[in-house]
């Protein structure tokens, strides 16, 4: 405040640019103003100074001015407004002159250049006036360097928070707002700047807005808004995404302001959702395990009781037992029984008075057997009947009198299953679950269950049922293998009885005529040759039949006899055979070949019995061989069994009939050729038979014929 | 002593009995054959009872017994003298058509002295009856007790 400029200062306001030509009274008026003014110029605290509208020269500086930018006034004066700026702003500051403005303007921020080089930030304000008649425009500058930088410095803050963050004023203007919320909600910074924050949020919200800005702006502090209730933020392609918003106050110059800092949380209100979710599942999830557990427990002891036993009826009645309480309130299993008729087989409550009772009404109200509901539809379509709830309307439908109506009203069924057990496309009976007092209802998984179990239970009912078929066809078995078993061993004594009597009394009668023939021979010695003959014809005629008689005795004694396994040595049998038949050979040239044989297990009689027979017939068979050949051989390669032939070199047979060969009374030879009863094979292959063994024969007309027979080792093994 | 060569034929067919007669005549032994004509009548004779009481002592050489028999057969008659005191010593031969397993293990099971299967032919028949006269009355020696009469 030492030199003041003597200027005077005048107002543009007198409209016109004139010259000093006031008058003097008025001159003297505003000289007196212009004093005061010329006072409020020089000793402002604030830089202030007059430059050349036109020429853009400085025309007066004041004192303020002088100290903050360290210019002299002689310097200042010989500046134009230009100088003192930073090149890059001149540009700008041109164009900002050449705008037709205002008298008195605010005219922003601005950077200007010290003397010493430094750049400070200015707010200007501006007013158009003639100066020494000229236009000129009064100006004060303030440094807002610091403020600037503070608010750069808060911008920078704002910015590197992370949030959304938005300034706003006390009318819901926004003053300031960061990078993220312009990515946040799609706005660029200059469509937000100067604009309401209602422009973030929903049309919804909008109305309650400045009522709630007005109270806070009543008591300001710091808070979360909107706590506790879901807030939205809407962006500028109108989509909403939940926020969590944050109020602070903030005191400035212009006023309280508040900062707004907004995070979106859809993905956290996702992650909540998705948490809760997961809670409400993983409690639902212990729920349902849990019930899975009752339910398999009941599903494993009713299992288990189905399993056990073939008393269906029982079993069947313990499970509807067990039933109660866990699965039902009441539980019922009627049963299909074999004649068709339903048979009740359980009824279970916990209250055995009311299950009484419920006798008492299915006696007095039997199900009718052509309802479209209950068991026994259940039991025609072979499928479940579902009641999840009961409304007082079925029981209204079903009942068939008042009376009825009351008793089902009172039994207060809620809930209930009616599941056939089926198997093999059989319907057996079904089990009737009902919820009542304990007021549960049932599912489909409940459903599901009881038609598990009834399955099971259809099966065991299937496989009691089929096993009392099995034991009755069984019986039924033993009963006729014991009846057939006693008729065979009727016959067998029979026959027997008969062999016996055979035995004794056929061969008697031919005893008698070969008897008498000898008695008539000696009684009348003088019968004729012819007579003779005759005589010798009868004779021989019952000696062949006493031969038959006995081989057929013979034979069926082979079939009954008892077997007396042994070791035997078949060389040392071979040897008594061909000794016992000597007297056959006499005359006879007969060539022996026997091999060495094993000792094989059988009955010594009948394996002696096979050789004779065999033997026997080598000898006969080649009767008409000179020599005979008779080989008697074995064949050990199969080590299950061993097998012996008897090969001759004699008449043979036709192969053709080689099967026929070991049937009783079958001959391939006429008896006037060869003499014999047809029985002596047929006992072979019957010895053979009893020894497990087999018979067969091979043969070419005159070329010798090979009967062989097999002993197995392991004879039934009932021999061992 | 007079009961020394007696032979007890036990036969009831009529026929057999001529036959077998026949054969022993052959072999001149037929005038010390008696014949009973069932199993009963065996045990009569030889306990004297029936129309046997007054006959005379003494117990035959060798019984001729045929095994199937009217009222009491062959076997039960072997089983009675086996198990009578006086009777157990004489010998019994059967004499019959069968040759049944079951016959001749039950017959030795009894204590039977020979088995003899009747051959159907005459010749062989007679032979056979000769040789067991021969050897059961001629040569075959008994302990005296044998030859004693029950009665006395």
């Amino acid at each position: 405040m030492k030199t003041v400029p003597n200027n005077t200062l005048k107002s543009r306001s007198s409209n016109q640019r004139t010259k000093s030509t006031s008058p003097p009274r008025t001159e003297r008026r505003k000289k007196a103003g212009n004093v005061h003014l010329e006072m409020l110029f020089k000793s402002n605290p604030l830089p202030m100074w007059v430059y050349d509208l036109v020429t853009l020269q400085f025309l007066e500086v004041n004192q303020a001015a002088i100290k903050k930018y360290g210019y002299t006034r002689a310097e200042f004066l010989r500046k134009r407004i230009i100088d003192i700026r930073p090149e890059e702003d001149i540009p700008k500051l041109l164009d900002n002159i050449n705008q037709d403005r205002p008298e008195l303007q605010n005219s922003g921020f601005w950077r200007h250049k010290l003397k010493d080089g430094s750049i400070i930030e200015v707010e200007i304000t501006s007013h158009l006036f003639t100066f020494k008649d000229r236009q000129a425009v009064l100006v004060v500058a303030q440094d807002v360097t610091d403020r600037k930088r503070a608010e750069e410095r808060f911008q920078l803050v704002v910015e590197s928070v992370g949030n959304a963050i938005v300034m706003a004023d006390g009318q819901g203007k926004i003053v300031l707002s960061n990078l993220q919320t312009e990515k946040l909600f799609g706005y660029k910074r200059e469509e937000l700047l100067g604009h309401s924050v209602d422009l973030l949020i929903p049309e919804r919200y909008r109305k309650g807005h400045p009522q709630h800005r007005t109270i806070f702006m009543e008591h300001p502090c710091a808070r979360l808004m909107g706590a506790g209730r879901d807030l939205f933020g809407l962006r500028k392609d109108g989509n909403e995404f939940p926020v969590e918003v944050g109020l602070n106050p903030i005191e400035t110059e212009q006023g309280i302001m508040v900062l707004v800092s907004i995070v979106e949380i859809t993905e956290r209100k996702q992650a909540e959702q998705q948490l809760m979710q997961s809670l409400e599942r993983e409690k639902e999830a212990r729920r349902d395990a849990e019930t899975t557990r009752e339910r398999l427990a009941f599903l494993a002891d009713a299992s288990a009781l189905l399993a056990e036993t073939f008393d269906y009826h029982g079993r069947l009645k313990q499970v509807a037992e067990i039933a109660v309480p866990s699965m039902a309130d009441w539980c019922a299993i009627d049963i299909l029984e074999a004649d068709n008729s339903l048979q009740r087989v359980a009824v279970v409550h916990s209250d055995p008075a009311k299950v009484e009772w419920a006798y008492e009404i299915q006696r007095r109200y039997p199900p009718d057997p052509s309802a479209s509901r209950g068991i026994y539809n259940v039991l025609r379509a072979g499928k479940s009947e579902f009641y999840p709830d009961i409304p007082d309307s079925m029981l209204v439908a079903a009942a068939r009198d008042e009376e009825q109506l009351q008793l089902s009203r009172s039994l207060g069924f809620k809930s209930a299953m009616v599941v056939p057990f089926q198997a093999h496309g059989h319907t057996f009976g079904a089990i009737t679950l009902v919820m009542a007092e304990s007021d549960r209802h049932y599912t489909e998984k409940d459903l599901t269950l009881i038609e598990d179990l009834a399955r099971r239970a259809a099966l065991l009912i299937d496989n009691a049922r089929l096993y009392e078929e099995a034991q009755k066809l069984n019986n039924d078995l033993e009963v006729r293998v014991r009846e057939r078993t006693a008729e065979l061993e009727i016959i067998n004594k029979e026959l027997e009885a008969f062999s016996y009597s055979v035995s004794h009394d056929l061969r008697a009668p031919l005893r008698h005529i070969a008897g008498y023939v000898e008695l008539l021979n000696v009684s009348a010695p003088d019968l004729g040759e012819k007579s003779q003959r005759y005589l010798h014809i009868i004779s021989e005629s019952a000696s062949r039949m006493g031969a038959l008689i006995d081989d057929l005795l013979s034979f069926s004694r082979m079939g009954r006899a008892e077997m007396r396994m042994t070791g035997i040595h078949v060389n040392s049998v071979i040897r008594e055979v061909i000794n016992d038949l000597n007297s056959e050979l006499a005359g006879r040239e007969v060539i022996w070949q026997i091999e060495d044989c094993p000792q094989v297990k059988g009955d010594r009689a009948m394996i002696k019995q096979v050789f004779v027979n065999l033997i026997s017939n080598a000898l006969k068979f080649t009767r008409t061989r000179s020599p005979a050949r008779i080989e008697i051989g074995v064949d050990i390669t199969d080590p299950a069994e061993t097998t012996f032939f008897v090969r001759d070199n004699g008449v043979g047979f036709d192969a053709r009939y080689a099967d026929k060969l070991f049937g009783i009374f079958q001959r391939l030879h006429r008896s006037d050729e060869f003499e014999g009863t047809g029985v002596g094979l047929a006992n072979v292959r019957r010895i053979v038979h009893r020894h497990n063994g087999r018979t067969w024969a091979e043969s070419q007309l005159d070329l010798g014929a090979t009967f062989y027979f097999s002993i197995p080792h392991q004879i039934g093994g009932m021999y061992e | 002593m007079s009961d020394f060569k007696r032979i007890l034929l036990a036969e009831d067919d009529p026929r057999d009995i001529e036959l077998t007669l026949t054969a022993l005549g052959e072999n001149k032994l037929a005038n010390e054959v008696v014949v009973a004509r069932d199993g009963a009548e065996v045990l009569d004779y030889l306990r004297y009872q029936g129309e046997y009481q007054m006959r005379q002592k003494g117990n035959p050489a060798v019984i001729l017994l045929d095994l199937k028999m009217p009222k009491v057969d062959g076997l039960q008659v072997l089983r009675e003298i086996r198990s009578d005191p006086y009777l157990k010593m004489i010998p019994v031969c059967v004499l019959t058509s069968s040759r049944e397993e079951r016959d001749l293990i039950e017959s030795y099971n009894l204590g039977v002295n020979a088995y003899v299967v009747k051959p159907v032919g005459f010749k062989e028949f007679v032979t056979a009856v000769r040789e067991i006269g021969l050897f059961w009355v001629v040569l075959n020696v008994v302990p005296s007790g044998s030859q004693k009469s029950a009665g006395t």
